[in-house]
Order: structure tokens, then C-alpha cells, then sequence
């Protein structure tokens, strides 16, 4: 199965690090209700062809890569790149910030998975009824 | 996308994606589908007027992270307030099989509440979370049943609220 899995992707200009889009972590949406699906037919060559209307509306233009990721549920096309919100944060940072968010984001790759799950947990509410005290009613307008 | 809502609530799990996919990017090194799939999201979604909410707790994380990574989140989101009575729902939900975290997320879309406007409630709920999103679908006859059963009791305005919309990162992608 050859899946076409929708993306942004942007044209801008500016200096942003270099990338690829790695195969782990994959998320593989369900192909019920919502899903656009494509069906590409493998040719002799080995070649398939996307739809023009896709091309279109995903701004794929010759020459521009796409990744074939092999996952669980079968060939996802992705179609990678930067996103615009992504992008204006980093242009946004001075240098020196930039110096600063690299410095922590190498203390945060070198945390375990499971750090990194206990950072994203913290807080964690609970249902209890005693704890309905911060439960707030609704001002008025 | 075809369903465009007014407000949404970010689950943690497509923050948490998002500020891992700036970290990727700061490093030079290459995001997971994931990360990727949360950004393309979060950017398509982060229209104005559209009102962007996360949890308190998601909001908790963040002010104890680093502020160039943190800032931006706290500053396109609004964090949601519990609304009175969103326990009481997300317990409800607990006997529905929800796991404790994703009854807390499911009913803050309810109840939880915007003290700026004020509001309560928002449209749809963005998750990467497929389990609790194919969970909800299954199980939305019920859970609306009981959430009717619920509200008809509350005086207003909780007796005028609304079920979530529950949209993964996928299918709002895949409608783009």
C-alpha cells in the first residue's frame, strides 16, 4: 500500500539547520473517515506517479524530495520540510539565544526517554472530589 | 480542513511533539514523523482569530522550561481553568475506560473555562494521541448519553454545554 500523507512544506528564504525526517516515532493515520487516500500504480520502472490535483495542493514541485517511509501499516509518501511557525521561531532568535536553545536542546536529547516522559508529566491532575477546590465557576460576562 | 473551529484545545502530547520538533531543529538533527506531523498541525491551526488553549498543567510544564523554547507556547495559547464540575465529568469518563489523563483532557474541552472572555468550553480538541481519539469515536453514543445525564442536572450555563470534537494531527493533515 503507497499512501499519500499530507504536510507543509515551505519555500522560505533564511538559515535554518539542514535536515531529513528520521523513520522512528512513526504516527500512521487510520484510514477510516477524514483520510484522504490515493491510489498510485507501481510501473515497470518502479516509478509511481502522484495525482496532479495532490502536486497541486501540496506545492510539489520537479525535483523537490519526498520520503518513502516504510512503517508498520505499509509505504507512507511524506512529504517533509520546515513549517512556517517552526521557522519564524528560529529566524526570530538573535544569535545569542540561538547559542542558548542549541545548549538546551543538547541537555534535552541527552535525557532518557523516560526523563523525558517524567518532564512532560509533571503536574499531573487528579479526579479526586477532594481536590475540586480549584474548580472554578464561570465569571459573569 | 473542513471543519474549521473557532477554538481549540491542544492535547500536551502535540505541545510536547511541537517544542520536540524545535529542539530537532536547533540541533540540526532530523525531527520524527511525529514532531512533524504536531508542527505542520500547530502552525496550520495558529490562525487568528482562532483562540489556541492548552491545559493547566500542559502550561505548568512549560513555565518550567527553558523560555526560548517555552515563551512562544505561552504566548500563542491561553491555559483553560477547571471549571467547576470538570472532575466530576472526568470521572464519568474514567468508568468509560478513559486512562485518568485523557478523561482530565477530554473534559476540560467541556469545562474548562476562559476567564478572559469568559468562556467555557472549546470546539475540538487536537490530540496525537490515536488511542484516546479512536476510543472517544467509539465510544461517543455513550459518552454523550451520559454527559446529557449529566449537564440536564447543572443549572446554567453548564446545562447548555457541548460534547468535544476529538480531530487527530492525521486527519486534520489528511483534510488540509
Amino acid at each position: 500500500m503507497v499512501r499519500a500523507r499530507p504536510a507543509y512544506r515551505t519555500r522560505h528564504p533564511g538559515s535554518f539547520p539542514a535536515e531529513r525526517t528520521e523513520l522512528a516515532d512513526v504516527q500512521v493515520p487510520s484510514a477510516g473517515k477524514g483520510v484522504a487516500m490515493e491510489t498510485l500504480i507501481v510501473d515497470a520502472e518502479g516509478k509511481v506517479t502522484i495525482p496532479s490535483a495532490v502536486l497541486h495542493k501540496r506545492g510539489l514541485r520537479p525535483g523537490d524530495a519526498v520520503a518513502l517511509v516504510e512503517s508498520a501499516e505499509g509505504l507512507l509518501v511524506y512529504q517533509g520540510g520546515v513549517d512556517p511557525q517552526t521557522l519564524a521561531w528560529w529566524q526570530a532568535l538573535s544569535n545569542e539565544d540561538k547559542q542558548r536553545v542549541a545548549a538546551e536542546a543538547h541537555h534535552y536529547e541527552a535525557r532518557t526517554d523516560a526523563e523525558r516522559d517524567a518532564i512532560w508529566n509533571e503536574g499531573t491532575e487528579t479526579l479526586d472530589a477532594d481536590a475540586e477546590d480549584d474548580e472554578r465557576e464561570l465569571p459573569a460576562p | 480542513m473542513s471543519f474549521q473551529p473557532h477554538s481549540v484545545l491542544f492535547d500536551k502530547g502535540v505541545i510536547r511533539r511541537v517544542y520536540e520538533r524545535r529542539v530537532r531543529l536547533a540541533l540540526s538533527t532530523p525531527p520524527t514523523l511525529a514532531q512533524v506531523e504536531a508542527a505542520n498541525v500547530y502552525a496550520q491551526l495558529s490562525i487568528p482569530p482562532r483562540r489556541l488553549y492548552i491545559t493547566a498543567q500542559t502550561a505548568h510544564i512549560l513555565y518550567r522550561r527553558s523560555p526560548p523554547f517555552a515563551a512562544p507556547f505561552l504566548s500563542e495559547t491561553y491555559a483553560l481553568q477547571k471549571g467547576r464540575y470538570l472532575r466530576r465529568w472526568a470521572r464519568r469518563l474514567r468508568a468509560l475506560m478513559f486512562a485518568p489523563e485523557d478523561a482530565i483532557v477530554v473534559a476540560y474541552r467541556s469545562f474548562g473555562i476562559d476567564e478572559r472572555l469568559p468562556s467555557i468550553g472549546v470546539e475540538a480538541i487536537v490530540t496525537n494521541d490515536l488511542k484516546l481519539a479512536t476510543h472517544f469515536h467509539t465510544l461517543q453514543a455513550e459518552i454523550a448519553l451520559r454527559f446529557h445525564d449529566m449537564i440536564m442536572q447543572l443549572p446554567a450555563p453548564y446545562a447548555a454545554l457541548t460534547l468535544p470534537e476529538v480531530l487527530t494531527t492525521a486527519n486534520i493533515l489528511a483534510q488540509a
